[in-house]
């Protein structure tokens, strides 16, 4: 009866859904059939700044050849990863969908994802990603195939720093602080305000807290968990540098709370901020306000590291598909080295390993990072990173994100105490931990 | 199971079962006749009673059963009793979310219920004026509750917001609304008030004019003055209406998510967290603890109404 109650109560949740999904894929989704092998593919637009791109790729593989035609469910940010789950637990799911790098250990656990090597990929082929592409294994067994990393990193405006006989942005925690204070202090004595600096989720964009914080966290030394992922370890001593530190810039006056990190920068408002750099796409809709007054640096080293959190997303196939060799030949060609390279032009980071992938494609990438200086940064930045802080984040991920956009924000506010704080998200991701 | 149907045919009223002749021909047709009656009856409110039991009754049943099992929506749904509820109520996050909810309540119902009366009370002269009142009043109601979150939104922006410009032009320096720890939930029951009071408005325009002009005209010839008619008359009289709105207030706020959601997602801290947007951030990763909260939710609603409709009672008897 179990399985009957479970199947019963997931489909009330996505009953909804599951109801505009088939309308919206119509066809009878994924049996093997004569003719072309239907792959049913639900993505959120990864693609930034241009909504229709997903699908004219979509449309280029279907046109490309004749074997596999996918059918395309564009889905929004706000809630379809949501979506996704819900269909998934209803036995609706897609045959390929977009997940964060790092992958979502429920359906890891549940042994919804196929590996790839069922998908049709050999070890020769898995071998050209970055190590940075450990973040997709689970049991020994790569599970998602990245399209692109992100990571965190530091914008400035050029123009801002410039006029306040600030030479060079700053490398250190300490320089960080200081360039931000002369800013914020110069500028509001010249009557015009401007914000040296502001945290990414300490404004209207509140759910960039986790990769803000998590990235602090990691440059004081700290960890989201201990090794065996069995205990969170936020509320520790580099826990409370890396609040007390962010707090500092509230209390001190140098940065104001609720002022939009973005926005900010784009008006200039906002001299400096750090955030994944794939936001540089948003940077550039500012026109005139931002083109050349801006460039990206690596994060300010903390007390033990530059370190900073990874994020980008991977293509996974649901190890219930009936159509996976499919699902592979999609996958394969959607994070491809060749598209890859084009993913660069909104700025995602390539996740091949250069010397392994094709000429051409690397006279493509080469040809990016050299004409555009921003690129030589954003790399720096990736090699100071490992797969490790991304597969802490994979455990008890839903906890943690909803516990840090609470407690985070309260602790570096003033709303609660940095040890109060620390310590409601070590016990609300400890709970959830324990039940893995 | 007995049904409605069944009980004329098995009990004829004041007959026996060995009836004869033409009395028996007349209650097998009276009773023919009301059990086709009764079948209608039913057929007509099927399709409503379909719609209840399986998107209210259903639902609710399930998430009773739920609340008692650990449950991810993809790994397996196991029994954990009332651990769930052991780990809401010992959450200092759920009981936030609960004070929070409580005092938003409160701004709401008293800030909505003083707006409404007042603008009930205007509307109700036989100005032409009044006319314009009611029709503006009511105008936000219309606006889907998440473009008035987002619109809101804007109003409050701390650096460009309409708000803190306009405050800006006294030389004064705007509140960071939204990202004000103890403004955050005030400002948010503000956009609850400004697009839920046209609609009480008319709830309570409604007990207004069922009050009849004499009982005024006979205060007014004892000399009561305004102040005193709205005290002794108006407000009294308009009990029954003000029950409804109360009831009718409490539901809605205690709900509230949608103008949480988008303008502060229960932020900044848990300064806005409610106890549905509590049961929304756990939804699709722990069903257990958001239907072990939605259960208590479910009950505090309950015995609000259940308080009420008692009272209700005694007052009525």
């Amino acid at each position: 009866m179990a399985p009957l109650r479970r199947r019963l109560a997931a489909l009330s949740l996505a009953s909804a859904f599951a109801l505009a999904a088939s309308a919206c894929a119509s066809g009878g989704g994924s049996s093997e059939s004569a003719g072309p092998t239907t792959v049913t593919f639900w993505s959120m637009p990864y693609w930034i700044g241009q909504d229709t791109k997903v699908k004219a790729l979509v449309d280029e593989f279907n046109a490309s050849q004749g074997k596999v035609k996918v059918e395309l469910t564009l889905l929004e940010w706000k809630d379809g990863r949501d979506k996704i789950k819900q269909a998934i637990a209803a036995g609706k799911g897609p045959d390929v969908w977009l997940m964060n790098n790092g992958l979502e250990l429920d359906y890891l656990k549940a042994g919804a994802l196929a590996p790839l090597d069922k998908l049709g990929y050999t070890a020769a082929d898995t071998e050209k990603f970055l190590p940075l592409a450990k973040v997709d294994e689970y049991d020994g067994k790569m599970h998602g195939v990245p399209l692109y990393f992100d990571v965190d990193v530091m914008l400035y405006r050029t123009d801002v720093l410039q006029q306040y006989g600030i030479a060079a942005p700053p490398k250190t925690w300490d320089e960080l602080k200081s360039t931000a204070a002369t800013i914020t202090s110069k500028s509001a004595e010249a009557g015009k305000k401007v914000a040296g600096w502001q945290f990414k989720g300490m404004d209207d964009h509140l759910n960039a807290i986790n990769s803000t914080w998590e990235s602090f966290l990691c440059q004081a030394g700290g960890t989201l968990t201990t090794p065996d992922f069995k205990a969170s370890t936020q509320n520790t001593e580099a826990g409370r540098t890396a609040m007390e530190y962010m707090k500092s810039f509230y209390t001190e006056k140098i940065s104001p709370v609720g002022t939009s990190a973005l926005n900010g920068f784009i008006s200039g408002d906002v001299a400096m901020f750090p955030f994944f750099q794939s936001v540089i796409a948003n940077v550039q809709t500012g026109g005139a306000k931002t083109e050349g007054k801006w460039a990206v640096a690596p994060m300010p080293t903390g007390p033990k590291s530059g370190c900073s959190m990874v994020g980008g997303h991977s293509l996974v196939a649901g190890s219930a598909s009936k159509n996976l060799q499919g699902a592979g030949t999609f996958m394969r060609w959607l994070a491809s080295p060749e598209r890859s390279a084009q993913y660069m032009d909104f700025h995602a980071i390539f996740p091949y390993d250069l010397g392994k992938v094709d000429p051409a494609v690397k006279a493509t990438v080469d040809g990016k990072v050299k004409a555009d200086p921003n690129w030589a940064p954003i790399f720096e930045q990736l090699a100071r990173n490992t797969p490790d802080l991304v597969l802490q984040d994979r455990h008890a991920f839903q906890a943690r994100w909803d516990a840090q956009k609470a407690n985070i924000v309260a602790g570096v506010n003033g709303q609660a105490s940095v040890d109060k704080a620390l310590k409601t998200v070590d016990d609300l991701v400890g709970q959830a931990l324990g039940k893995e | 199971m007995t049904t409605m149907t069944d009980l004329p045919a098995k009990h004829p009223p004041g007959g026996t079962a060995a009836g004869s002749g033409p009395d028996r021909a007349g209650q097998t047709s009276k009773s023919r006749r009301r059990s086709t009656g009764a079948l209608a009856g039913w057929l007509s409110v099927a399709p409503a009673l379909l719609v209840i039991l399986g998107f209210t009754f259903y639902p609710m049943v399930q998430s009773m059963l739920l609340s008692t099992d650990h449950w991810n929506l993809l790994g397996p749904r196991t029994f954990v009793g009332a651990e769930n509820y052991r780990t809401i109520l010992g959450a200092g996050t759920f009981r936030t979310s609960i004070v929070n909810t409580l005092v938003f309540t409160a701004i709401t119902i008293v800030g909505t219920y003083v707006l409404a009366l007042a603008t009930a009370t205007a509307a109700n002269r036989e100005l032409a004026s009044a006319r314009l009142v009611r029709t503006v009043t009511v105008l936000p109601a219309v606006i889907p509750m998440v473009v008035a979150g987002l619109v809101w939104k804007w109003l409050y922006e701390p650096d460009h917001g309409l708000i803190n410009t306009l405050i800006g032009l006294f030389g004064v320096d705007g509140a960071r609304w939204l990202f004000d720890n103890d403004l955050a939930l005030p400002a948010v029951a503000v956009v609850s008030i400004w697009k839920e009071f046209g609609i009480y408005a008319l709830i309570l325009l409604g007990g207004l004019q069922r009050i009849p002009d004499e009982i005024y005209e006979a205060a007014t010839i004892d000399r009561a003055g305004p102040w005193r008619q709205f005290r002794s008359i108006t407000l009294p009289m308009l009990k029954p209406a003000t029950a409804a709105v109360f009831l009718l207030l409490l539901f809605n706020s205690f709900k509230v998510f949608d103008q949480v959601w988008v303008m502060t997602e229960g932020g900044p801290g848990t300064a806005t967290l409610t106890v549905v947007t509590f049961i929304y951030t756990r939804l699709l990763t722990d069903v257990g603890v958001a239907s072990a909260a939605s259960v208590v939710l479910f009950v505090i609603l309950l015995t609000i109404t259940l308080v009420r409709l008692k009272l209700t009672s005694r007052e009525e008897s």
